[in-house]
Parts: structure tokens; C-alpha cells; sequence
């Protein structure tokens, strides 16, 4: 009887001085390598906000869950759902940049087609452009212009099978504002000469 | 009985140690918390700093922010696998601390960073641009050769990139392309300006001819004097301009003429051989000159003697200033080609033997540049 009521004694001891909830490191591992993934798919640079605002989340709830860890009586249930649905988001977020990656990659085709269209038309019209004696260097730059546009763009499905489509963004975008200022000043250019003719 | 008393006594003892360490305990317990404020402030200040882009402009001190705070964690996660009354949370709050304090370091010198190179990109992106207005105005109507030209162009492309990430805010990526524009626009700038420096050589002989195109002119012969760099001719009467109307060249207009089929345009003094109407050419009008003169001829001699030309290289000849011009590229094969109605007027001016004389360029390297 003695002997029982010190072994009671003993467990009741151990039960309030350590906690017994376990932390859900499953879950915890799980959300890590969701977020990976999505690193590794490169969302911190398609979809940076997104996955640094996921990033935070994660930190926040590994927080939470040791703030749990440190009370008598711990409860992990919130964090287990937090940590699932920051899983989920991951995957999203996965899904999500390749979308944007397929986004980036049509606008890019869309926009090699206006280029070559612009190109095609600044030809056109540099053949019909009047050359007054102030026009011929005129004309000479941009057909070197042209030029450069033509080759600039010749990079682009090389940076896209590379998969550098933030770069091929930024030549493809130089190419088609060059494009377009050049159409613009040889309609300018015809436009007064149609008018003083 | 003693045995009795004594083992009370232990139960006593024991019961008293129990309480006074479950008292001690709950102490410890109520008083001693896990540094939660220290870390959440770490937690956040690294989320402002990686949404500040520290990660691009701090990148080193923001890779330590984030040392610190998995270490603080982890050195939590330590602690919480204690028994509570062993638990010290001292290191946890002071890496969470340092954490904080990396964090608002990266914070800080992102922000300065990201302006320090935005300044430095705003001031060379002017600066190249200058430097671009420039080569279009002195160097892009030269005879360049074509690589070098498309180190020009792709120096502007990559200008273009640059403005492109820099009105992204995307400083560092737009340095990189600046430097790259950088690197493409001043070694075009060289290449072009040896040419032009090379070209130039030969200015105090054209000096001299120009002297005497004016003076041939103000004694009442109507000169004819031709400037490639300026792609100009102008028709000299009394000493003065009287005409001047834009010339289209050889492809290759400021080499030297030496042979056949270099297309370049010859300089010199020459005279006008033949006056071609209409029926007699297919370039509207024409005017024959007498090249190559017995400078050409020696000079020709002398390059196959020294052997850097062959005698099948011909001299060729059949120089003109024709019409049919104005197509807005050098494109003749050594020629001068004008507009037809212009053609006509130097037509008129001119008879056989009227000088037609032909310089680089009537300006100075320096005035030219400047």
C-alpha cells in the first residue's frame, strides 16, 4: 500500500513536471519540403512575394509550435493544420509557377510574332521613305537598328530552352519598344511627307 | 515502533522535498518563459528584410539574419527537450536577438545599397547614353566594318536591357547589362576612332588641295570639290560655296583607292574627262573623271613592286559623278552618285576639264570631333 502510493507519487511528479504532447515533426518536415520544391521550381524568383510570404508562415509556425513545446501542456492541433496548409501552398505555389513560367513563355511567343510583324513593316516602309539629305544617315541607322533588333531577338529561344526567361523577357521587351519607336518615327516621317506632297 | 517513526519521518521528509520543489518548479515555470517576443521580432524583422530585397542588395548580412534565427530555434528546440526546470533560454534570446539585429543591419545597408546603385546606374546610363549620341553622330555614317558596327548595336541592345531593369527597379541586373553595354559601346568607340585616326593621316594633303580647289576657284574655274567624310560635293564659283548637295559613296569610301573592284572612292585632283547625257549612261547623267592620274599610277606601282598587290589586281578606272542617288546607302563602286535634279545642275556647271577635287575630309580630326 506504502509502496503504491509512493510509485503514484513518483508518476504524478513526473506528469507535472514534463509535458507530453509530441511535436508534429512529420508535418513540420513535410511543409519544409513542400516549400523546397517550390524553390527548386525557382517560385522565389517567378513568384517571389508568394514564396517569401510562405517562407515567413513557415518560421512563424515553427514558432508556434515550439512555443507549444515549451508550455506543461502542450497542444499541437493548430499548428498541424497550419503546417498542412502551408504544405498545400506549397504544392500550389509549384503549380502556380509553372503556370506563370507557361504564362511568361506564350507572351513571349506573342511577342516575337509583333516584333517580326514590326520588323517586317519597318522594312516595308524604310523602302517607301522619303530620303532627303538629312534622311539618308537617318535611314542608314536604322537599318542597322533593324539589324540589331533581328539579332537580339535570335538569342531569345536560347534563353528559353535555358530556361532564363526573365532575361528573354527583358530582350524580347528592348526589342519590341525598339521595334515599335522605329515604326513610329517612319510613320511620323511619312505621314509630313504625304502631307507636304 | 522506532522503525515505524522512522519511516514516517521519511514520508514526511520526502512529501516536504516534493512540495518544496513543486513549489520551486512552478516558480521557476511561471517565472522563467521561452524568449517568444525576442524571436517573433526576429522572425519579422527577417521577413521585412527579405521582402526589402535583402537578399539581393545584403545578401551576406541577410544570410546571417537567417543563421542566427534557425540557430535560436534550434538551440529552443534544445532547451524544450529538457526537463523544464533544466531549461535555459539565455543563448536561445540572445541568437534570436542577433538575428534581429543582422536582420535590421541587411534591412538597412539593402536600402542604402539598392540606392547607391541605383544612383551609380541612373548617372552611367546617362552617361552611356551620351556616349551613344555620340557614336551615332561621328562614327556611325563611317565605312565601318561590319563587326565592328555589330559590336555597336549590340551595346545599344544591351542599353535598352539595362533602362528596361532599371525602370524595374531591378538595379543589379541592370548593372550587369550596363556593363556589358559598357564593355561593347566603348570597344566599338575605339575601333571606330583608330579608323577615323588612320583615315585622317592623310589631312595635310587634302588641306593642301582644298587651298587649291578655293584658289582655283577665286581665279574664275569653277571647281567641283568633293568631301566623303561629309558625304558632301559642292560646287566652288569665286572663291565661294556656291552649291552643295549630298553624295552617295563606294561601300568601302574611306580606304584608299588602290584596284579594281574595292569600292572605294579615290582622292585627289582630278578633271573632269567626259560629260555623259542621258543616252550615254544609265545613271541619268554623268561625269567622267580622269582616274587614275600619274599619282594613282605611281602609287598603284608601287604597291605591286612591294608586293602587296598582284597586277591582276587591275587599277580600274570609269569613276564618275552620276545621278541616280539618293538611296540612303553608299552603294556605288567607287563612284559619286546625286539625286537626278542635282545631277542636272552639276551637269550644267560643268565642262571637260572643269577640276574636280576629291578630300577626306575639309575639317579637322579635331573640329570633326568636337
Amino acid at each position: 500500500m506504502k509502496q503504491n502510493l509512493f510509485v503514484l507519487m513518483v508518476v504524478a511528479f513526473a506528469l507535472v513536471f514534463t509535458s507530453c504532447g509530441k511535436l508534429p515533426q512529420v508535418e513540420i518536415d513535410e511543409a519544409k519540403a513542400s516549400l523546397e520544391e517550390a524553390k527548386s521550381v525557382q517560385a522565389d524568383l517567378y513568384l517571389a512575394d508568394e514564396f517569401f510570404a510562405l517562407q515567413d508562415s513557415l518560421n512563424a509556425v515553427v514558432v508556434a509550435a515550439e512555443t507549444q513545446k515549451s508550455k506543461m501542456f502542450a497542444n499541437y492541433s493548430e499548428v498541424k493544420e497550419k503546417l498542412t496548409a502551408i504544405s498545400a501552398q506549397g504544392t500550389e505555389l509549384v503549380t502556380k509557377t509553372g503556370a506563370r513560367k507557361e504564362e511568361i513563355k506564350s507572351d513571349l511567343a506573342s511577342a516575337q510574332v509583333e516584333i517580326n510583324n514590326l520588323i517586317q513593316e519597318n522594312i516595308q516602309l524604310l523602302e517607301v521613305a522619303p530620303k532627303g539629305k538629312e534622311g539618308n544617315e537617318a535611314l542608314e541607322a536604322i537599318k542597322a537598328d533593324i539589324e540589331g533588333i533581328n539579332f537580339s531577338v535570335s538569342d531569345v529561344p536560347v534563353l528559353i530552352g535555358n530556361g532564363d526567361l526573365l532575361n528573354a523577357q527583358t530582350k524580347v521587351e528592348a526589342a519590341r519598344e525598339k521595334a515599335a519607336a522605329i515604326n513610329t518615327e517612319l510613320k511620323t516621317v511619312m505621314e509630313k511627307y504625304m502631307k507636304k506632297s | 515502533m522506532k522503525a515505524r517513526k522512522l519511516f514516517l519521518l521519511n514520508i514526511y521528509l520526502f512529501v516536504g522535498l516534493a512540495v518544496i520543489a513543486s513549489g520551486y518548479s512552478l516558480f521557476y515555470y511561471a517565472t522563467i518563459k521561452p524568449p517568444l517576443e525576442e524571436i517573433e521580432m526576429a522572425r519579422a524583422a527577417l521577413a521585412e528584410a527579405k521582402g526589402k530585397m535583402a537578399g539581393k542588395y545584403a545578401g551576406e548580412l541577410l544570410k546571417e539574419a537567417e543563421e542566427n534565427f534557425e540557430q535560436s530555434i534550434e538551440e529552443w528546440k534544445k532547451q524544450n527537450n529538457r526537463l523544464f526546470i533544466f531549461r535555459d533560454y539565455t543563448r536561445t534570446a540572445q541568437l534570436a536577438l542577433n538575428s534581429y539585429d543582422r536582420s535590421l543591419v541587411a534591412l538597412n545597408e539593402a536600402e542604402k545599397s539598392k540606392n547607391r546603385l541605383k544612383y551609380n546606374t541612373e548617372i552611367r546610363l546617362h552617361k552611356l547614353e551620351q556616349k551613344i549620341s555620340y557614336f551615332e553622330e561621328h562614327y556611325e555614317t563611317l565605312a565601318l566594318n561590319p563587326a565592328n558596327y555589330k559590336l555597336f548595336v549590340s551595346g545599344k541592345t544591351k542599353f535598352s536591357e539595362a533602362i528596361i531593369e532599371y525602370k524595374a527597379q531591378e538595379y543589379l541586373i541592370a548593372a550587369k547589362h550596363l556593363l556589358k553595354a559598357e564593355e561593347a559601346i566603348n570597344k566599338a568607340e575605339k575601333q571606330a576612332h583608330l579608323k577615323l585616326a588612320e583615315f585622317y593621316r592623310k589631312y595635310p594633303e587634302w588641306e593642301k588641295n582644298m587651298q587649291m580647289a578655293y584658289r582655283l576657284s577665286s581665279k574664275g574655274q569653277t571647281v567641283i570639290l568633293i568631301d566623303k567624310l561629309d558625304a558632301s560635293l559642292i560646287i566652288l564659283k569665286s572663291g565661294k560655296e556656291y552649291k552643295m548637295f549630298r553624295v552617295e559613296l563606294g561601300g568601302n569610301w574611306m580606304a584608299d583607292k588602290i584596284m579594281s573592284g574595292d569600292k572605294a572612292t579615290p582622292e585627289g585632283i582630278y578633271k573632269v574627262q567626259v560629260k555623259k547625257g542621258r543616252s550615254n549612261t544609265k545613271y541619268h547623267k554623268a561625269l567622267l573623271i580622269d582616274y587614275p592620274n600619274m599619282e594613282d599610277r605611281n602609287r598603284y606601282n608601287k604597291l605591286v613592286q612591294s608586293g602587296r598587290i598582284t597586277k591582276n589586281n587591275g587599277m580600274g578606272g570609269l569613276i564618275e559623278i552620276h545621278g541616280e542617288g539618293g538611296k540612303g546607302i553608299n552603294w556605288t563602286d567607287g563612284c559619286i552618285a546625286i539625286e537626278n535634279n542635282e545631277m542636272d545642275i552639276v551637269f550644267n556647271q560643268c565642262n571637260v576639264n572643269t577640276p574636280v577635287i576629291i578630300v577626306g575630309a575639309r575639317q579637322t580630326f579635331e573640329e570633326y570631333l568636337n
